[in-house]
């Protein structure tokens, strides 16, 4: 692929030796300058495809940030950050993770004092530092949105577009997710040119590795006797549970812990300090059992997770996917569990449907499975 | 594997033969959505899954199936039971939606059953019903049948992610 030296050496450092399909068929397009549209299943390697895109388009001559990745979450983009700086291990290229939640004094140090090659970052305050003039998008020669379904919905569309304006007019735009559903696709055409298109049908997105189940409970009440009985089960490994919202997380995390389970939370009302606190612990394994909304639902790898619950369904079909696919991560086998009431069962079948894919009842051994 | 049993004095066509219809199909907030196999004493599998969800269009698929295949799926539906079901006692088709399942077997010679009903949820619904032993039946079946499809197309279309 005509990848640098030292870029090289970075990625077998880091353990990387074959290409998978995603990143065989969408770097060489990508890198010889062409808009690229990526999507493969969760857990194929995108993130590290964007980390390479952007250490190879980022020269380190230039002091000027080159290359733009943003993404829906903060975790996310400083996942995103971590990894090309570890990629980036025996190059001088500058990475520097552009959050909200943080001190934005450091941010416009870091970002003053130069150096900085490549910025991911979450939306708002990628734009609030070009606003400022610290962060300078003069340069900048390609713009990355993963989870580009997400950024291109509802919630961050006005921002996306506010940031691209700003951006040359030139800038090489690529976007990446496991799940790109078509009214997105239509709507890229505003702001790509011609771009190599890399794409999974529906059905043939869900992962082998990853069974599924469900198990159908008459009232809503009864799911936490479920998720109780099932305990001992999630903490074979590591463990995510979603639910669809934040007051609930709350209550259900205080729930467990009353009944003497040990439970971590996360969702996106809490302080950043204590988000980062929570996903250092579980990422280092301290915590084994973590109850959180959407904001985990996408892209976040911790590669020990082999089993999800949605005590809550979804409220989209994208989320289904991407929440199942925190389990099964590069390979590994997963496990993911739907608690579903009498009127869930019908929405539960249609994901099943839309995605050709197999939900069984959930069989009593399920900790064979793992 | 083991050959599929020749119907007692069967005329042409030869005995092995499989015509399956499956589908399921219902409409809410995202329009029509269906899924249907199809297999066709040829050997020819036509695959359909229509969606309108997010300006989805629907995906088709037509491969052969190697004798081998037929052979297995004869097998698998002669020896399910489901040969010898009627609906008569089973939830009609409802809002919720349809299950359909059309076989016939060597021609009709090894037998031919028609059945639809309202979209299975959990077990629960089978338990429910009056006939939870022929549902039961027809639930597995179906099973069977779709991991048998999903898992032949998956090995011919799907590049492996990793």
């Amino acid at each position: 692929m005509g990848l640098q030296p030292d870029l090289l050496r970075g990625l077998y450092a880091f353990g990387f030796d074959k290409p998978s399909a995603i990143q065989q068929r969408a770097m060489v397009p990508a890198l010889a300058g062409r808009d690229v549209i990526a999507q493969a299943q969760s857990g194929t390697g995108k993130t590290a495809m964007i980390a390479l895109l952007a250490l190879q388009t980022a020269a380190a001559s230039a002091r000027e940030v080159q290359v733009l990745t943003l993404s829906p979450t903060r975790e996310l983009a400083t996942q995103t950050a971590r990894d090309a700086t570890s990629l980036a291990e025996f190059m001088t290229v500058g990475v520097h993770a552009c959050v909200g939640g943080r001190a934005v004094g450091a941010d416009i140090r870091r970002l003053e004092a130069g150096g900085v090659h490549v910025v991911s970052g979450t939306p708002g305050r990628v734009y609030d530092m070009m606003q400022r003039r610290v962060l300078s998008v003069k340069r900048v020669k390609m713009l990355v949105l993963d989870e580009a379904d997400e950024m291109l919905g509802m919630g961050f569309k006005e921002q996306i577009y506010d940031i691209y304006r700003g951006l040359p007019a030139d800038v090489q735009v690529a976007l990446v997710s496991a799940t790109l559903p078509a009214d997105v696709l239509s709507m890229t055409s505003q702001f790509m040119t011609e771009p190599v298109r890399v794409l999974v049908k529906r059905d043939e997105l869900t992962l082998e590795g990853i069974k599924q189940f469900f198990v159908a409970v008459e009232k809503e009440e009864w799911k936490f006797d479920t998720l109780c009985d099932l305990y001992e089960t999630l903490t074979i490994t590591q463990a995510v549970i979603f639910v669809n919202t934040r007051a609930k997380v709350d209550w259900l995390a205080t729930k467990m812990r009353e009944s003497h389970f040990v439970v971590a939370a996360m969702h996106g009302e809490m302080r950043q300090a204590e988000r980062d606190g929570v996903m250092a612990d579980f990422r280092a394994g301290k915590s084994r059992v973590l109850i959180a909304t959407d904001v985990w639902a996408r892209g976040i790898d911790v590669r020990q997770v082999s089993l999800v619950i949605n005590y809550d369904l979804p409220v989209g079909r994208e989320a289904y996917l991407h929440r199942i696919g925190r389990s099964g991560r590069f390979g590994r086998k997963g496990v993911a569990i739907n608690f579903v009431c009498e009127g869930d069962v019908t929405a539960l079948r249609d994901i099943e449907q839309f995605y050709s894919t197999q939900i069984d009842e959930m069989p009593m051994a399920v900790a064979d499975l793992i | 594997m083991e050959s599929p049993q020749p119907a007692p004095g069967s005329s042409p066509p030869p005995s092995g033969d499989v015509f399956l219809h499956y589908s399921t199909t219902h409409s809410g907030r995202y329009g029509r959505e269906s899924l249907t196999i199809q297999v066709s004493p040829t050997g020819r599998l036509s695959y359909n899954n229509s969606s309108g969800y997010k300006r989805g269009t629907p995906i088709r698929k037509d491969v052969t199936l190697s004798p081998a295949v037929l052979v297995e799926l004869h097998r698998l539906l002669a020896e399910s039971g489901v040969m010898e079901l009627s609906d008569a006692a089973w939830p009609p088709p409802s809002g919720v939606g349809t299950a359909a399942l059309e076989v016939v077997l060597d021609g009709g010679s090894g037998g031919r059953v028609k059945l639809r009903t309202e979209t299975i949820g959990s077990l629960l619904d089978v338990v429910a019903s009056t006939d939870a032993d022929g549902l039961r039946v027809f639930y597995y079946v179906v099973q069977d049948v779709r991991c048998l499809i999903f898992a032949l197309l998956g090995m011919h279309y799907k590049i492996k992610p990793i």
